[in-house]
Formats: C-alpha cells, sequence, structure tokens
C-alpha cells in the first residue's frame, strides 16, 4: 500500500547516472485524489464522488476501530466529511489527499475525546456482526476465533498504538504521514508499530484449539 | 496460515498480521452515511453556484442604489416642507384649486377668475423656486415663471399681458403668444382687446 519509489537499472545508460524518481501506481492514484479533490473545489459533484468511493470504507473502518464504538465512529465520520467538504474552498494540493484525510479524522477523533473525556470503548461495536463467510463451517469457525482474537488484541492496543496501526494498515500512511498526523517523531511511531505488530502476531499465533476458547 | 516475514525498511507490520486483519476488516459504509455525505457534498456546490451567480458589482452596488434612494428621498421632503418659507406663505394649497365652483354657466365666469387668480399664485410660488429660469419677455424686466413667456408683472392686467403677447408675436414667437392668450382669456375674458 506504501508508495514505492523505482529507479531505473544500472544499465540503463546515461540515464543511471541521474537517478530518475517514477511512482508507483498507489502514488499516482495519490496525485489523483488531490486532483479529484481540486476538481470537486472548482464545482465538479462528479469528482467528489469518485474521490468519496476510495475513501470512505477505509476511513469508515479506521473509525470504527479507533473508537470501537459504532454511534460515535458513525458521528465523526459524517464531521470528517464535513469538514473535508467545507475545506474545499480553501484546499490546496500541498500535501497527499489521504493524509489531509486522515489527519482531520485523527484530530476530529482527539476533539472528541476531549469533549466526552474519555469515551467508553465498550459500547455497541460487535466485530462480528458484519462478517458473512461461505467457507465451510470447521473452517469458518477457525477463521471466526482468529478474528475474535485479532479484534480483542486490537482493541487492547493502546490508542496511540492502535491509532497508529490504524492509520499504517486503512489510510495506507507511511511512517512520516503517520508522524505528520500524530505530532511525534518518525522513530516514536515505528516504536509503536512495532509494538501493535508483536502484540497482534501474539494474539494470531496462539493454539487454535484452545478448549476455553471454543466455549 | 501464520508464516511470519521479517519487517524492513518503512514496512513496520508483519504479513501475516496484515492479512489477519484484512480477514477482519470487512466492514462497510452504511448506505445512509453515503447518501448523507454525498447530499451534503452537492449541497455545498449549489451553494457555491448560487453565490457565484452573483455578479462582484452586486452588493456595492445595490448598497449605493440604498443610499442614493434615501438621499434623494430626505433632500425631496425638505424641501417640500421648505416651499411655503421661500414664498413668504404665498405657496398653493390643494384646498384652493379644489375649491373652485362647478356650478351652473353663472358660476363659470367666477371659476375662471378664481382659477386665473390661482394660477397667478401658483406662478409666484413657481417662479420663487427657479429663478431666472425663464425665456420670458419682460417689459418691466421682470421675471417670468417657468415655462411661460410674459413676466409676472406683465399679467397682472388684460392691457400689460397683451401687450406681452404683441411682443411676443412681433418677434416671432407664435406658439408662446397662444399660449399666453389661451392664459389671458382665461384669466381676463371680460376685458380682451378687440382685434
Amino acid at each position: 500500500m506504501v508508495a514505492r519509489y523505482h529507479y531505473p537499472p544500472a544499465s540503463a545508460g546515461l540515464l543511471s547516472e541521474t537517478r530518475v524518481l517514477t511512482y508507483s501506481g498507489h502514488m499516482k492514484d495519490l496525485t489523483e485524489d488531490s486532483a479529484l479533490m481540486l476538481r470537486y473545489r472548482d464545482g465538479d459533484l462528479e469528482a467528489f464522488e469518485v474521490l468519496y468511493r476510495r475513501h470512505n470504507q477505509a476511513l469508515y473502518r479506521y473509525l470504527l476501530r479507533l473508537c470501537m464504538n459504532r454511534d460515535v465512529a458513525e458521528d465523526i465520520y459524517q464531521e470528517v466529511w464535513k469538514k473535508i467538504i467545507s475545506s474545499r474552498a480553501r484546499y490546496q494540493a500541498t500535501a497527499k489527499f489521504n493524509t489531509f484525510l486522515y489527519r482531520v479524522a485523527h484530530n476530529s477523533f482527539i476533539d472528541h475525546m476531549r469533549r466526552n473525556k474519555r469515551y467508553s470503548s465498550a459500547g455497541d461495536y460487535d466485530p462480528d456482526d458484519s462478517i458473512h463467510d461461505a467457507d465451510e463451517p470447521d473452517i469458518a469457525a477457525e477463521k471466526q476465533l482468529l478474528r475474535r482474537r485479532l479484534d480483542a488484541a486490537l482493541a487492547n492496543l493502546p490508542d496511540e498504538q492502535r491509532d497508529a496501526f490504524l492509520l499504517h494498515e486503512e489510510g495506507g500512511l507511511g511512517l512520516d504521514a503517520i508522524a505528520l498526523i500524530s505530532g511525534v517523531s518518525r522513530e516514536t511511531v515505528k516504536s509503536r508499530l512495532r509494538y501493535a505488530n508483536s502484540k497482534l502476531k501474539a494474539a494470531l499465533i496462539q493454539p487454535v484449539a484452545s478448549p476455553g476458547e471454543s466455549a | 496460515m501464520i508464516t511470519g516475514q521479517p519487517i524492513s525498511g518503512d514496512d513496520e507490520i508483519d504479513a501475516a498480521v496484515r492479512g489477519g486483519y484484512r480477514a477482519i476488516a470487512r466492514e462497510k459504509v452504511p448506505a445512509y452515511l453515503d447518501r448523507m455525505v454525498l447530499e451534503e457534498a452537492g449541497q455545498e456546490i449549489s451553494r457555491d453556484r448560487r453565490v457565484a451567480g452573483w455578479p462582484r458589482w452586486l452588493l456595492p452596488a445595490a448598497f449605493a442604489g440604498v443610499l442614493a434612494l434615501s438621499l434623494s428621498f430626505n433632500l425631496g421632503y425638505n424641501n417640500s416642507s421648505d416651499a411655503p418659507a421661500i414664498h413668504g406663505g404665498h405657496g398653493v394649497e390643494s384646498d384652493d384649486i379644489a375649491s373652485i365652483p362647478m356650478g351652473g354657466t353663472a358660476d363659470l365666469e367666477t371659476a375662471v377668475e378664481s382659477t386665473g387668480r390661482r394660477l397667478r399664485a401658483l406662478d409666484d410660488a413657481v417662479s420663487g423656486l427657479a429663478p431666472g429660469n425663464n425665456p420670458g419677455i419682460s417689459a418691466a424686466g421682470d421675471v417670468a415663471p417657468v415655462g411661460r413667456f410674459c413676466s409676472i408683472e406683465a399679467t397682472t392686467s388684460a392691457d400689460t399681458w397683451w401687450t406681452c403677447i404683441e411682443t411676443l408675436q412681433r418677434t416671432g414667437q407664435a406658439d408662446a403668444a397662444r399660449a399666453e392668450i389661451e392664459l389671458l382669456e382665461a384669466s381676463f375674458p371680460e376685458s380682451l382687446p378687440v382685434h
């Protein structure tokens, strides 16, 4: 998901001496996102719809798992898009659109936490209620168990680690962008992601057939 | 299922963790939220188009128009209230015109005479408003009322008025002479000179 730079091979002759920076498809998409936002700024509603459809699901999941409360997540989701819409006249394509989008989302979540002192993460969020598999019963049960473990592990992560993980996975953001959004150093983000990764991995590698879990 | 890969570079997340997360992260945005956001985006565009449709000069022009109307109304009001003072109380009341008797033939002469007097009073009033704005002919060097050709002094008697009319005729102002004759007839019907 993260944008990667590609350099021409050394055998490319004179060009190889001056390293030419090109972008992967993902980076191109991000550039196009900004172009779509600029088109929307100029009154093109279809451009906004394309942009919205690109980011709506990931942003929703980011907020849902960050808040761990469906109602709160949906309120913040609306708030984020309202802010994006109302900021269109001032929008400048100085940063990647998804960095802008997730920065607004992150800040809206922080604002919500401040307003409500401490949000209740034990809300009505049930991660299983939207999962419908067509697998064999045994496999489906195993997957279900893994999902529960991963979801529980994700929910138990400190907010900062969960935020960093979700920005990385749902926002497709790199260390620098997450650092910018979170207002911390790149090394701090790296550390948070490593902690999050090790805790989630530990949850996944537990033995599947533990009697207590299947009950 | 869990393979585990070393973390390198910018990618801090193990592939197995990512795969596991992808398996659980399948929630979809409720349709009502999609609708709300897209409607909001459309309304924002419509709002902007309405505002953009107005010319930039409209607001200052509207303001200037209101200001000009207010000023002209105010000035007009002041002028109308000052009018009697300019003429030393000789303003013509609308009631004077309304009081003209409109009875039978016997009253007609009286009515005409009365109208003549009132016209002269009106002339006095109007001449006070626009002094010097007349091309009239005046034997006494007086000023004629606006829209008239003979001066107020010349129209105080039938003889002097007729003298003025003759002067108009001699100087080729036939239309002006005819207009003054009509007024003379209305004001002094009993003393028209015989020609």
